[in-house]
């Protein structure tokens, strides 16, 4: 058994100030690169096949990649191999207005087994994409609604909202950094970022504004329950996500990595951001 | 035990064993013997192989058209007369009661060739709009329906969808079949016509269509080459109506005198030639000269008793799909297939899939209970807790089973999204009931239950308004996720975790 040794988190030593300014500076440091990629690409985020038009085909090749090269004749964006199978890649032409029965056909010519095809048109892609953004909004929207209905006070909601904001918004830039596209997988795991980030939050706001006692007393309890939680999530989170990149199921593997950016991020935003504006509403009461 | 106050591990405990029933392969119906997860669950496509087509069907509507003192087929000839390239089933004019309907031009032109071409008709209308009426997305369905059973595709399922713009989707699903079976099926309209070809002094030959797939009454099997027709063929009998008109045509244009008969050869001119074309979806795909059997009995009047008819095809392959074509009837409108989505997972890579993700939701689970074992350090909270968040799963497997929803990748998302949720909530809870030391009465373990549930409920409230969304939007695989999560979060929230607080204090031994 082991507990989490909250009471030397040195809360007493730093300033509202000083605590929020780390996940402020990262949510500041994300808004800044969304909105560089929004002005280089004309998108805050590499939108994959599923949001631009494109096709993804899975399929084996005996002789490797090479024929796989040779054999198609339109611009390929990725081959990626699947690790629990011999010789099978998943093959993706986004950038070309290829038609998949083309691909089909060259495949079979090829002597190459299509496992799968997944292959969207430009313009439902980009509905698909409005859709998206339409439904982060809404849920975001409704989370928020539903924060303030519950605290009914405005400077413990916002830093619930704010803490959530950064738990979407940082992750989303920590994808464009490492190349992650956004995919209807990851759209599904930001959605997810909203439920487990406002789990914590909700913990500790109840904790500390509905609870008797000392302030740090009910801070260490349910920051000891939190990080229970997040640690219990982040470890199945981590073998699934490294189990489902060896099996080369991509839509768990893409929700994975974002879940696992979005806990860590979480730990900050619940305990450093939502924190502070806490102590510091809680200090004005008095 | 109390059953009132532990109502919940009863109800829990009851939902748990229907679930275990549902799911279990007892009452599978399925005789695989090999697969080792035969359970009784539907599996998607991403699960079990096979392909889905979403396309839209190509064409325009005019709203709200006049058609006071015209006559349907004169509207429809006089517009269709403005695009040289387009067929009799290219356009389709509905006419409603007091004369007002809408007109549907089922091809991808500009709509201000449409706009001019009614204009030119005299025809007022409100709007044009993309798209069609809901009247033939119906038939769409029905015809693409009966396109599956003929074909025997089994198992295939056709519906509409629409997007909040207001853009209508046929969506084809078939299990186990690829995408380029599925795609020659749907591809094409399968629109099927008999056009007489036949000397005329004024052009080098004229042409009229005798026979739509309106006028044929019964299609019967595929017949091997005979000595008298050298070529797979289908045998038809027309309606009445059809077998009427097409007797007057042939009569008119000569096909009943004897002399004209077996003159669709290569050796004779192409002027002077008298041939019976099948044509499907504009081309022909074979000509056949009129027997000598068929033109006498045209020249007596006998073929309107009989109504008999014979479509000759190419090769068996060819009379196959002829056959399909005849008994299904023709797509009202064609779909566009490369303005939606294909997707198509071999059933190999399916059951990889399958087994892959039981695999992983497992390894998971057990990453939970190792966590919880090494946080708890007392088998009293930490096995319950692991139990209560792996029955979560097994009762939504079993309502899954009970309505009957196919299992598919976002589906698994949606499990993966409600253990952890709800393993959260367990840990709150188990937190909140033991804070501060031994839990000495009822009383303060249920205010301190209270607490608990004060906040997963708040939290539960949070995740499924922000998931309703897209519970509803139709965003594909999203909407499976958001409503397995939903639905999860609810039998968690008012089952399956205050449940486990009551068993906690069961094992905790409250007075």
């Amino acid at each position: 058994m082991f507990e989490f040794n909250v009471e030397s988190f040195p809360f007493k030593k730093y300033s509202n100030k000083q605590l929020a300014s780390i996940p402020l500076t990262l949510l500041l440091v994300s808004i800044l690169i969304l909105g560089g990629w929004y002005l280089a690409t004309g998108s805050p985020v590499n939108p994959g096949i599923e949001f631009t038009g494109g096709t993804e085909i899975t399929l084996i090749s005996v002789g490797g990649t090479d024929p796989i090269y040779s054999t198609f004749n339109w611009p390929i964006d990725s081959i990626r191999p699947i690790a629990t199978q011999t010789n099978a890649y998943i093959v993706t032409f986004q950038s070309s207005t290829v038609q998949p029965e083309q691909l089909e056909l060259a495949s079979s010519n090829a002597g190459f087994e299509v496992l799968a095809v997944q292959s969207t048109s430009p313009s439902f892609g980009a509905e698909s994409q409005t859709l998206a953004l339409l439904g982060i909004m809404m849920a975001f929207i409704g989370m928020a609604i539903v924060v303030f209905f519950l605290f009914r006070k405005l400077v413990p909601s916002l830093a619930v909202v704010l803490s959530a904001l950064g738990d979407i918004l940082i992750p989303l830039a920590i994808m464009n950094l490492l190349g992650i596209q956004l995919s209807l997988g990851t759209v599904a795991a930001l959605l997810m970022l909203i439920g487990y980030s406002v789990d914590s939050d909700i913990l500790l706001t109840n904790h500390i504004l509905k609870r008797k006692g000392n302030f740090y007393e009910s801070t260490y309890n349910a920051m000891r329950t939190g990080l229970t939680m997040t640690f219990t999530s982040l470890s199945a989170i981590t073998v699934m996500t490294i189990s489902s990149f060896l099996f080369g199921v991509d839509l768990l593997t893409s929700i994975g990595v974002v879940l696992i950016f979005g806990l860590l991020v979480d730990l900050l935003n619940t305990y450093l951001l939502n924190f502070s504006l806490l102590r510091w509403y809680v200090e004005g009461l008095q | 035990m109390n059953i009132r106050s532990n109502w919940r591990i009863f109800a829990l405990s009851i939902l748990l064993i229907l679930s275990v029933i549902v799911i279990s392969p007892i009452g599978s119906t399925s005789t695989s013997t090999s697969d080792s997860l035969d359970l009784n669950l539907s599996y998607g496509l991403d699960l079990s192989g096979g392909t889905r087509v979403r396309a839209p069907l190509v064409g325009w509507t005019a709203e709200e058209v006049s058609f006071v003192g015209y006559q349907e087929s004169n509207v429809e000839e006089t517009v269709l007369s403005q695009f040289p390239s387009l067929s009799r089933s290219d356009v389709d004019a509905k006419i409603g009661s007091g004369g007002i309907g809408t007109f549907e031009i089922f091809a991808d032109i500009p709509v201000e060739d449409f706009k001019l071409a009614l204009s030119r008709a005299n025809l007022s209308y409100s709007e044009i709009r993309p798209g069609v009426t809901a009247q033939t997305r119906k038939t769409t369905l029905e015809v693409l329906n009966k396109k599956f059973d003929e074909s025997g595709l089994t198992g295939a399922t056709v519906q509409q969808s629409t997007t909040p713009s207001g853009q209508y989707f046929i969506i084809i699903e078939v299990p186990n079949y690829n995408s380029n079976e599925v795609r020659k099926l749907v591809e094409k309209r399968g629109s099927v016509e008999v056009m007489i070809q036949f000397p005329t002094e004024t052009k080098e030959w004229g042409t009229v269509v005798v026979l739509t797939q309106d006028d044929i009454a019964t299609v019967g099997t595929v017949q091997d080459p005979t000595v008298s027709i050298g070529s797979p063929h289908v045998p038809v009998t027309l309606t009445e109506e059809g077998a009427s008109n097409f007797q007057i045509y042939m009569q008119q244009y000569g096909f009943s005198s004897q002399s004209n008969s077996n003159t669709c050869t290569n050796s004779i001119p192409r002027e002077l030639r008298y041939c019976i074309h099948t044509v499907l979806d504009g081309d022909i795909v074979y000509s056949a000269s009129i027997s000598p059997g068929l033109s006498t009995s045209l020249a007596k009047g006998e073929f309107i008793n009989s109504k008999n008819f014979v479509m000759t095809s190419t090769n068996r392959t060819n009379a196959d799909s002829l056959r399909l074509n005849l008994r299904a009837g023709a797509l009202p409108a064609p779909l566009d297939l490369d303005s939606g989505t294909i997707n198509f997972v071999s059933p190999s890579l399916a059951e990889n899939f399958k087994i892959y993700s039981f695999l992983i939701g497992l390894i998971a689970i057990l990453a939970v209970a190792a966590v919880v074992f090494f946080r708890y350090g007392e088998i009293k909270v930490a096995f319950p807790m692991v139990i209560t968040a792996l029955s979560e799963v097994i009762i939504l497997l079993g309502f899954s089973s009970g309505i009957g929803l196919a299992l598919d990748l976002s589906h698994i998302a949606g499990f993966i999204a409600v253990i952890g949720t709800g393993v959260d909530d367990l840990i709150i809870i188990a937190d909140e009931v033991m804070a501060e030391g031994s839990v000495s009465s009822k009383r303060i373990f249920r205010n301190r239950f209270r607490a608990a549930f004060w906040i997963i409920g708040a939290a539960a409230v949070t995740t499924i308004v922000a998931l309703s969304p897209l519970a509803v939007l139709s965003l594909g695989d999203l909407r499976g996720f958001a409503i397995v999560t939903i639905l999860g979060v609810l039998i968690g929230v008012l089952i399956t975790r205050p449940a486990y607080g009551d068993i906690l204090k069961f094992l905790l031994k409250l007075k």
